[in-house]
């Protein structure tokens, strides 16, 4: 849901005097090439109305299948259309009427799902007899994932075996129908230090269960990335299928081999803010650099069926050429990003393999050409047609790609980029400030500077994310928005700020005063204004 | 004596007596209230003149030669020059040299016109001396080298008797004049000059058909009271048909244009023979008849007709203590003395001013002394007491007792009361103070006099004299001994007296002792135990048992303001390497502190955390201070910085700014 | 002289060993604990036998079940199709069976079939006997061979032998293109054959 209320203001006054001053958005862009989105805006608590209204409607695949069997004037008048019904096929769920804001909470059950977690002798954990469930090291993970059909049977579960938790998969399971026969959906409970959230799908109910300092939404949020994962395995078509085939269908057996994309995902999420802010970061590279890489793209890789051609280095996105009127949405960069980062298979050879891409078109695959340009394996090109014969085809563009990027150094340029670490926030010359996250809205992208000291460790590096969480939850609290928030904690002070055109975040040390965060937040948002061409792709490159 | 009536008597005479030969045949005996001494003359000082002071050492003893009876023998003020009269025409001098020798040399002074005859003489200082005739007054000049006089001055009045009274820049002398001698002539004699103030009259009862009374010279006396000087009058049948007697006292007025003003009136209630005397500003008359002495206090007990007071006795008459002198046996085999039962209210005492008894048969001078310890259980009212206690010249420990005592269980004394005495002590201390700060600015001699004319009860004798009691008794309640120590602390409070830190440790010992720590909390958080370092670190101490204390503590360093020092040591010895920082950027100390020791604090959390957050701060302040982020050699910080590296690598140190 | 680019496709359950004996013949490599492969890769490696020079293009797909529809796009066109299993598994045996009736049905019709046992190098743990697949082989005509991807036994044999067995005559052109309406319909065929579906939409 998107519940970022802008109120009509552009000037925040601070009491001591000291203003922040909202400046175009550094990183804007009118030209984007991926969906530009709010944080949260992705997650569709009501799935099942977006699938009666898919059904009806076929998917971009299907367009795009379509229109390349059309002559091109026909294309052109159709134009309209279709980028209409693509716009709204990605809205969809944003207007449910349905009211969210209740919680359920009974106390007994909260009671009983909190003694599963926590040891003790509840009434619930006396009859689990099972080891997993009773170790006391499952029972210490931050934040647990469970994954199971409608009909209860165990489809994922982060950590354990599902087989030896299909008594809890069935308490969880019993929980949602009790509300459903209702008349009413499930969505978190609250017991002791555990959080669970429930996200109900067509046929996969996705609960997360954490004690950590993520929200309600952000967990949600999360289901939703492990949903679309699964999706994007399976496509919502071929889910629908099983079950409507096997309603006790073990859903294990397709997605075998799968699950590491889940595992991935999950760990990526714990660490790569992209997920919170629903941003993608680029590699810091100069825009002519970017450009000629582009170019490249373009004119070598102008085929026939050729939806999106991306670039990807250590996670950032180096470019993004996209078919007219196709926009990639920074949810599913993300799926494709974990998927490159998830299999190293794809490093010893050019791999040939469908993927579904759910916010673009949950129903079926696109055909991914997956392939590393350099002998390090750092930079991988992926290119997604909707031809699944094509693969020569891209094999060869992919070498022609690869040609170019020697000859005029780009491969250089980004293995550079990839060596000096983007940049230090040392380089912004602004004392007291630690650390940000800086989104455009409009561009989907986001910035932040290298992980340095004090964050070295991996405990200070996810303390100092949940820092973030903390801040980003506030400020999108669902019933309480707020544009600024001036936060000092025991080891930094927070500030987070969001306008029409940005998302900022930044970490302070502790010491900092109100007046002196405003003003590194101003020399900040110069800073980022000035480099704005290196660290974010501000032209949208179409074949 | 049973001990109940040893509490009877507070009026006393001192334990010795000044013993002197007793008046005889061929001794006669002299007092010189100026300079306090005896004289015992015997066969007209050829047989020799002993002279006692108040001080047994002094006595001078010298001989001079018989030229007829001596009617009065007094010394210079400093003692070099002895003045004898002997007739009523001529007064002899005879020098004496620094060890109390004489040459016996006398020199003669006449007084002026034949008729003339000398009352009596006065010095009024070391060299001048004012023969009183009764025709006037004459002031010569002595000069003891030349052995000549030289007459400064001379008044003339008729002067039918004579009262002076000597006072340390020089006296009063009070002459009796008119027809019934009760028209009062007062002069001030003072460094050579003379005053003469307006004359005024005592008002004599009228009895139309009598002879014409007179104003008699036993009946009038000079009185210093409470710094004023007052002509006190025993009038003993004041009006026609009234029985007792009272005493009239006019006071002589600072504005020397005023005449002395009737003020007081001592109501006596009794008749017959009087003596007075004036012992720390009270007022003894001793009636001989009843042989009972009763005090007045002419701050007490006041009633007001409009014009002046009416003061009644103190308390009851009561007689003074029987005295014992021991004496030399009279069986001649023993040495052994054996005591002796003096009559008291002889008919030989003679009383003089202010405080003195001769009985000049029995050959010994008393000064007349006030029992305070034995007057205490005879006024019940608190507040009375304290109030007429205060007066005295010597009544700390008296005053301190009775305080104690008004807390003792079964004797305790309302708060109210308690309230009050302790509102009257500090009214005085007040005082005292601000004559203590003035006196700082101007001359010391004030001071001095000040400070000997009241007793100051202050809050060290309160603490160790009267709040003592609270450790010694623990049957008192707490909640009594809270009371207590707040009253005592409002009232010091109400009087702007700077309360002592160890008052409020007491109250806070009893608070905590007993667990009252909301009400501790509520007494420091409405500053009814205002701040102060050491309260501060009472706090500190405290938190080991109320935890709360210890912010309290730190809230009340951060009020005094000087105590920055105070406030980064707690926090630093609680490991609050923030809350410290914030401190002294706040107080704006920051350039000026000593990186060092925060930042060894700071290593010692093992927090890295916070030391990060530390040593940015330092590293901070040396760009500001120095544009080199860098610390120097001379800080000694060279370990922190290791440490720093260690746990962040080089390349988290501030860059050094590249010369420009 | 001529190169004659030779399609091949690997086939066989997930975990077999299809990866490891691609990587042992192009790169003469071999890790452990390959990871499982995504979709399909590709790979191309020259092989010189009697004279002759093979092109070989080798596509090595997932053998994951979710995969499972998406093999006759790889199969479909290709000369040559070797079916892997794993000697210490005997369903994975069971699953070649399978395997080779689906390329019957659906291959070319003069598609050079092998069959290799990997893991031979696991005695200890063999449950499919070398007699029972060298009989089965026989009888649908495959070539059969147990190979060891660790220790490199008959890897470049079973590639050799294979290129051997290729008709000799005219050089096969690969159709890469083909129509999509006709990609769809062939897989359209073949979910609902399988029971199983790939990204269409009914």
């Amino acid at each position: 849901m998107a519940e970022t209320r802008e109120a009509e203001q552009s000037q925040i006054s601070d009491p001591d005097g000291e203003e922040l001053m909202e400046k175009n958005a550094p990183g804007d862009s009118k030209n984007s090439m991926l969906i530009a989105s709010d944080s949260f805006e992705n997650i569709d608590i009501d799935c099942v109305e977006e699938f009666e209204i898919k059904k009806h409607k076929g998917g971009l695949i299907h367009q795009i299948v379509k229109q390349t069997s059309k002559e091109e004037q026909d294309e052109v008048a159709k134009e309209n259309d279709d980028q209409n019904s693509a716009k709204s096929d990605l809205s969809i769920g944003e207007d449910s009427s349905e009211d969210q804001g209740e919680i359920f909470e009974t106390k007994d059950i909260a009671e009983a799902l909190d003694e599963t977690l926590n040891p003790g002798n509840g009434p619930i954990s006396s009859h689990i007899t099972d080891e997993d469930v009773n170790s006391p090291e499952w029972r210490s993970q931050r934040k647990h994932i469970f994954i199971f059909s409608d009909s209860g049977k165990p489809v994922y579960s982060r950590y354990g075996n599902e087989d030896k938790l299909v008594t809890l998969f069935g308490v969880m399971q019993a929980l949602v129908s009790f509300i459903q026969v209702s008349g009413d959906v499930i969505r978190s409970i609250i017991a002791g230090e555990h959080r669970f959230v429930f996200l109900i799908r067509e046929h996969l109910i996705l609960v997360g269960v954490s004690n950590g300092t993520d929200s309600t939404q952000q967990v949600l949020m999360q289901l939703t990335y492990l949903y679309n994962q699964v999706l994007s395995v399976l496509t919502s078509t071929s889910l629908q299928k099983i079950y409507k085939q096997r309603r006790n269908y073990d859903l294990r057996r397709q997605l075998s081999g799968a699950e590491k994309f889940l595992d991935s995902l999950l760990n990526m999420m714990e660490t790569e803010p992209g997920f919170l802010l629903g941003a993608v970061r680029c590699l810091p590279l100069e825009s002519t650099v970017r450009d000629m890489i582009a170019q490249s793209i373009v004119q070598h890789a102008k085929v026939k069926d050729l939806v999106f051609t991306l670039m990807i280095a250590n996670s950032q996105l180096v470019t993004l050429v996209r078919m007219k009127k196709y926009y990639l949405h920074p949810m599913d960069l993300h799926i494709i990003i974990n998927l490159i980062n998830a299999a190293e298979s794809f490093k010893a050879a050019e791999s040939w393999t469908p993927i579904c891409l759910p916010k673009f078109d949950s129903s079926g695959f696109l055909q991914a050409h997956i392939s590393y340009l350099d002998e390090d394996c750092q930079t991988c090109l992926i290119l997604l047609t909707v031809d699944r014969e094509s693969f020569f085809t891209l094999s060869e563009c992919k070498n022609r790609i690869q040609e170019r990027l020697v000859k005029y150094n780009g491969l250089q340029a980004i293995s550079d980029s990839l060596r000096k670490n983007s940049y230090s926030i040392q380089d912004c010359k602004i004392s007291d400030l630690r650390h940000f996250l800086y989104k455009s809205k409009s561009t989907a992208q986001y910035t932040s500077p290298e992980l340095e000291a004090p964050y070295l460790t991996q405990p200070e590096q996810e303390r100092l994310f949940g820092l973030y969480q903390f801040l980003h939850q506030r400020i999108h609290s669902l019933s309480r928005p707020l544009k600024i928030l001036y936060h000092v904690g025991p080891y930094e002070t927070l500030l987070g700020w969001v306008t029409q055109g940005f998302e900022l975040y930044a970490v302070f040390g502790p010491l900092v005063t109100k007046p002196l965060a405003i003003n590194a937040i101003n020399k900040l948002l110069a800073y980022i204004k000035r480099e704005e061409n290196r660290l974010f792709i501000l032209n949208s490159v179409t074949f | 004596m049973a001990t109940s009536e040893e509490g009877t008597f507070y009026i006393e005479l001192c334990k010795k007596p000044i013993r002197f030969d007793p008046v005889s045949k061929a001794t006669n005996v002299f007092y010189d209230d100026s300079n306090k001494q005896v004289f015992a003359v015997r066969s007209g000082g050829a047989m020799g003149v002993v002279v006692k002071g108040p001080e047994d050492k002094n006595i001078i003893s010298f001989r001079i030669e018989d030229r007829g009876d001596v009617t009065s023998i007094k010394f210079s003020p400093d003692k070099k020059i002895l003045a004898i009269q002997r007739s009523q025409k001529s007064v002899e001098f005879i020098n004496f040299q620094e060890d109390l020798t004489t040459d016996q040399l006398e020199y003669s002074q006449t007084c002026k016109g034949r008729a003339t005859i000398i009352k009596g003489f006065i010095w009024t200082n070391n060299s001048e001396i004012v023969f009183i005739t009764d025709h006037g007054i004459e002031v010569y000049q002595v000069n003891p080298e030349k052995k000549t006089l030289k007459n400064l001055k001379s008044l003339n009045i008729t002067v039918i008797w004579y009262v002076w009274m000597n006072r340390p820049d020089g006296g009063l002398l009070l002459l009796s004049t008119g027809s019934q001698g009760n028209s009062l002539q007062p002069i001030y004699f003072t460094f050579g000059s003379q005053n003469r103030l307006p004359k005024f009259e005592v008002d004599l009862p009228s009895f139309p058909k009598q002879i014409k009374q007179m104003l008699q010279e036993r009946d009038v006396s000079i009185a210093a009271i409470y710094g004023q000087l007052y002509i006190v009058v025993l009038r003993h049948q004041p009006r026609p048909g009234a029985t007792g007697a009272e005493i009239v006292l006019y006071q002589i007025q600072a504005n020397k244009d005023s005449p002395a003003k009737k003020t007081n009136i001592l109501k006596l209630e009794m008749s017959g023979r009087f003596a007075i005397n004036i012992v720390d500003n009270l007022v003894f008359v001793h009636h001989q008849a009843s042989k009972t002495t009763v005090m007045f206090d002419i701050r007490l007990n006041g009633e007001s007709d409009g014009y002046c007071l009416a003061n009644y006795p103190v308390v009851s008459p009561l007689p003074i203590r029987p005295f014992k002198l021991l004496m030399p046996s009279l069986n001649l085999q023993g040495q052994e003395k054996t005591e002796y039962n003096c009559e008291l209210y002889s008919a030989n005492w003679i009383v003089f001013q202010p405080d003195v008894i001769i009985d000049a048969k029995l050959g010994c001078l008393w000064y007349v002394e006030l029992k305070l310890e034995v007057l205490v259980n005879m006024i019940p009212d608190k507040c009375k007491l304290i109030k007429f206690l205060l007066q005295r010249g010597n009544s700390k420990s008296v005053i301190l007792s009775v305080c104690r005592h008004m807390l003792l269980p079964g004797q305790q004394a309302p708060l109210m009361v308690i309230s009050r005495v302790y509102d009257m002590l500090n009214k005085v201390y007040k005082l005292f103070l601000d004559s203590e700060v003035q006196a700082l600015a101007s001359d010391i001699y004030h001071r001095q006099e000040r400070t000997s004319r009241c007793v100051i009860i202050d809050q060290s004798d309160m603490y160790s004299n009267v709040f003592s009691i609270f450790e010694d008794n623990k049957d008192i309640p707490y909640k009594f001994r809270v009371a207590v120590l707040i009253e005592y602390i409002r009232s010091l409070s109400q009087q702007d007296i700077p309360v002592q830190h160890y008052l409020y440790e007491l109250v806070i010992n009893i608070l905590v002792h007993n667990n009252c720590f909301y009400q501790l909390h509520q007494f420091l958080q409405y500053h009814v135990l205002s701040d102060s370092k050491p309260l501060a670190c009472l706090m500190l101490s405290l938190e080991s048992v109320y935890p709360p204390a210890h912010q309290l503590a730190l809230d009340m360093l951060k009020r005094l303001s000087t105590a920055n020092e105070e406030i980064i040591e707690v926090l630093l010895s609680k490991q609050q390497l923030l809350p410290v920082l914030r401190f002294i950027r706040s107080v704006g100390i920051t350039d000026t502190v000593s990186a060092r020791k925060f930042l060894e604090a700071a290593m010692n959390t093992e927090d890295n955390r916070v030391f990060y957050t530390v040593f940015k701060f330092f590293e901070q302040r040396n760009s500001r201070l120095r544009s080199n982020p860098r610390f120097q050699p001379g800080e000694h910080c060279e370990q922190y910085v290791r440490h720093f590296e260690s746990l962040f690598g080089t390349d988290a140190l501030a860059p050094i700014p590249a010369p420009t | 002289m001529a190169v004659r680019e030779v399609k091949l496709c690997l086939l066989g359950d997930s975990g077999v060993g299809k990866s490891s004996i691609v990587m042992r013949f192009v790169k003469d490599a071999f890790k452990e604990q390959l990871e499982s492969t995504i979709g399909a890769s590709f790979m191309a490696k020259r092989l010189v036998v009697n004279d002759s020079t093979f092109l070989f293009q080798i596509w090595d797909t997932a053998g994951q079940e979710k995969y499972r529809a998406l093999a006759p796009m790889y199969y479909r066109g290709a000369e040559a199709a070797i079916v892997v299993y794993d000697v210490t598994r005997e369903p994975s045996f069971d699953s070649v069976k399978d395997w080779v009736k689906e390329l019957k049905r659906n291959g070319v019709s003069n598609m050079v079939i092998a069959i290799a046992g990997n893991k031979c190098d696991l005695e200890d743990l063999r449950e499919v006997n070398t007699k029972d697949a060298q009989e089965y082989s026989d009888n649908i005509g495959a070539i059969f061979t147990e190979t060891s991807a660790l220790t490199a036994v008959n890897v470049p044999e079973l590639f050799t032998s294979i290129a051997k067995k290729l008709p000799d005559a005219d050089v096969y052109e690969p159709k890469r293109q083909g129509s999509r309406v006709h990609l769809r319909k062939n897989q359209q065929e073949a979910s609902q054959r399988r029971g199983c579906c790939g990204g269409e939409k009914s």
